[in-house]
């Protein structure tokens, strides 16, 4: 460890414990904004209206993307839950964290966003709703006070408490001081149980009528069968395999994902209103997020935990009234979940932790110049593949099977055409191939994590 | 592991899958039907009455993690000038052991789908040692006039332009008993969940009987289906008296259950009785 790095760690511990370096408490730095950040759970970047969607009235999520500013190709660095938000709250990448799959806590050397704020820059930090780091819904997060509410597994009974707690808490507030107020939805999580209630194909639709109403299937819905065996086999598990399902099936389950994602946009209507009503809204850096994707048929898949971008790509806005450009997006900048921590941090005036693996947007949001790297690395999920996207590329590599993949993402969004063996991309595949090994020779990856050496034995 | 070892395995992991979404059978076949109630007497759909329902949640598998999470209660007092009163009383006890409530007072029309006149809420949280939650509280009212529903909320003022006629959840369950065990449409309605989330462009339609015996309840059940915006369908299940015994949405149910009261005290109880135990073993350490 570098005595850079052990000095940073020093400082971030006393603070920690109550001695912050350099911010006297009670007192408001001037310029510091609130943060609401607000995060779905499992839901898919373009299951919002505002982004072109006509299936799904979501008029939260458009308010923000309207007001704010858009990133359409965010990525989370891990599409399963704990290990996604392990990123979120750290800016590290999950094979650092130690969080390798759902229900492990990070690592206790590395701050989460609250502990840093709090200890940084005198932040108030609340937290509502999921964690999953370890618990799914905890009575104690380190750095966070905690707000009421939440039950695994159901959003649909849950979420409500959380964004009444999340309302009461700003109507409520008569501190000046600054807060990092975190709206953890469970939602559209909860069409893991719809899944499970949905097995079984009926052979008619159990709603005659929404006949009428159901979304098309999506044009990428066809199967490679050159992909690579993982992917057939989470395809063979998954419970329209199992359950044999027909394609108006398959489009019940649309229909039924965008009603999931409508329960929580008035979940987060409720936290905004109250926002908006306490006159909060000019002075609170409001970012939104989820922690992975949905498959949403794509590639005939449900759920998460590969590497297609149903299940990587999630929705991120940020919105700041008269702080940022209103309705403007990014249509081409890879960015993840780990930017989230040093974005933040920026706009809260404050140094990040060290150790960064994202990047603050902020100069992506002002339109300047930046050393942005163009490409991010997702974990799919610790041990069982790598993506490295790239603004055009995106390269997919597994520990246990020998197929790439190689996208054109620009002229095949859809991933539906690999050109890992196509001579004419060649340069591209090495290219992203180096990407890789040099990326993870970068990570402090946490002690016994699974195929830690994977990744630098195909590409190295 | 060979190709019929793995379809094997599959096979018996699906059978612990319910598979199909939640109905009077479906609860039945995974223990959510308890013995309903014996009907009240002189129960009359638009007079008075007091009906508990168990809240049942189910997480899609047969032998686990199914429970009863909270309670709903709903009084119907009928009122003047065409109206009833609903109050509803709903506690729900969430992982960390907070005691979540909700209670609102309802004025409605006594017509096809009791539209809302005007309405009182509030929301109140317990933690997990049984102590009231004063910043975690809110109250609301809010009114129906002209075509546009008001919120009232501390600070603020929220408006919905409501294309048609404006219910609720709660105003529903009442709404379904004094509906015509036919095909006669109910008009399109916006439903303000809650009291509070807007969920536009809702249908109800009679789906016809229902075969059921069960839970001291025999003969066909009848059946209605409701969907729209911002919420997965509800389904509704009435016996022959227009007694709604089972609604369900997604992964919960609402139970008709004399013992909804007493089973969610049993359950806050028993996590507030281990909550004291840890916590003094803590202080024992």
């Amino acid at each position: 460890m570098s005595k850079a790095i052990e000095m940073r760690r020093r400082e971030f511990f006393l603070a920690a414990a109550g001695l912050p370096p350099s911010v006297s408490r009670g007192a408001q730095p001037a310029g510091r904004p609130n943060v609401l950040l607000i995060i779905t759970d499992q839901q898919h970047i373009a299951s919002i209206g505002a982004c072109g969607n006509p299936h799904v009235r979501t008029p939260a999520m458009d308010h923000l993307c309207r007001s704010g500013f858009r990133f359409a190709q965010s990525h989370s660095t891990n599409p399963v839950c704990s290990p996604a938000r392990s990123s979120i709250f750290t800016g590290r990448m999950p094979s650092e964290t130690g969080v390798t799959s759902n229900g492990h806590p990070i690592r206790s050397t590395i701050p989460n966003l609250g502990q840093w704020l709090s200890a940084q820059a005198g932040y108030e930090t609340f937290y509502a709703g999921k964690w999953h780091l370890p618990n799914s819904y905890a009575t104690q997060i380190p750095g966070f006070r905690m707000l009421p509410g939440g039950i695994g597994g159901q959003g649909n009974l849950g979420d409500t408490c959380v964004s009444r707690a999340c309302e009461a808490f700003l109507r409520n507030r008569s501190s000046n001081r600054p807060f990092l107020l975190v709206a953890s939805f469970l939602q559209p999580h909860d069409i893991c149980e719809w899944l499970r209630l949905n097995l079984r194909d009926p052979g008619k639709l159990p709603l005659p009528g929404i006949a009428a109403e159901l979304p098309p299937l999506p044009p990428n819905f066809d199967v490679d069968p050159g992909e690579p065996a993982p992917l057939r086999r989470l395809r063979q598990q998954n419970e329209p395999a199992r359950g044999r399902w027909s394609r108006e099936h398959w489009r019940y389950y649309l229909w039924s994902y965008y009603r999931h994602v409508e329960m929580v946009d008035g979940e987060i209507q409720r936290v905004l209103d109250a926002l908006h009503d306490t006159g909060r809204a000019e002075n609170t850096l409001v970012v939104f997020t989820a922690d992975h994707g949905e498959g949403l048929a794509e590639h005939q898949l449900v759920r998460k935990s590969n590497s297609y971008d149903a299940a990587l790509k999630v929705p991120l806005v940020l919105c700041w009234r008269d702080h940022m450009p209103a309705g403007k997006s990014d249509p081409t900048s890879p960015v993840s979940g780990a930017d989230i921590v040093p974005t933040v941090c920026d706009y809260a005036g404050v140094k990040p932790p060290p150790n960064m693996r994202g990047r603050s947007l902020r100069p992506l949001v002002e339109g300047k110049a930046t050393a942005h790297d163009q490409f991010v690395v997702s974990e799919i999920p610790v041990d069982v593949a790598r993506v490295v996207r790239s603004r055009r590329y995106k390269y997919v590599t597994f520990a246990a099977d020998r197929t790439e993949q190689l996208f054109d993402m620009t002229a095949d969004p859809g991933e539906t055409r690999n050109l890992a063996s196509d001579s004419a991309h060649a340069a591209a595949l090495a290219e992203h191939k180096k990407l890789l090994l040099d990326w993870e020779r970068r990570l402090d990856v946490a002690p016994g994590l699974p195929n830690a050496n994977a990744w630098w034995r195909q590409t190295g | 592991m060979s190709w019929l070892q793995e379809q094997k395995k599959a096979a018996k992991r699906d059978e612990n899958i319910v598979g199909d979404r939640l109905t009077p059978e479906t609860l039945q076949r995974i223990g959510g039907i308890p013995q309903f109630p014996p009907l009240a007497a002189g129960f009359r759909p638009d007079g008075a009455w007091t009906h508990s329902y168990r809240i049942f949640a189910c997480h899609g598998n047969v032998d686990g993690g199914n429970e009863t999470v909270g309670r709903l209660r709903l009084e119907r007092k009928p009122a003047t000038a065409g109206r009833f009163q609903l109050l509803a009383d709903q506690s729900i006890v969430h992982n960390d052991d907070t005691l979540h409530t909700l209670r609102a007072t309802l004025t409605c029309e006594n017509k096809a789908a009791a539209p809302l006149v005007e309405w009182t809420l509030s929301s109140r949280c317990e933690n997990a040692e049984g102590q009231p939650l004063p910043e975690a509280s809110c109250d609301e009212s809010g009114r129906v006039s002209g075509g546009s529903v008001e919120l009232r909320r501390k600070g603020g003022l929220a408006r919905y332009a409501a294309s048609g006629l404006v219910t609720s959840d709660w105003a529903l369950f009442a709404a379904l008993q004094q509906m015509p065990f036919s095909p006669s449409a109910m008009p399109p309605f916006d439903l303000l969940e809650g009291l509070s989330l807007w969920r536009p462009a809702h249908r109800i339609a009679y789906r016809g009987t229902y075969p059921w015996k069960g839970g001291g309840v025999e003969g066909p059940l009848h059946w209605f289906q409701q969907w729209g915006r911002g919420t997965l369908p509800y389904e509704y299940w009435l016996d022959s008296n227009h007694r709604l015994l089972v609604v369900t949405t997604l992964s919960r149910a609402y139970i008709l259950d004399g013992r909804a009261e007493e089973l969610l005290r049993e359950r806050r109880e028993s996590r507030l009785r281990r909550n004291r135990q840890r916590s003094q073993r803590k202080k024992n350490v």
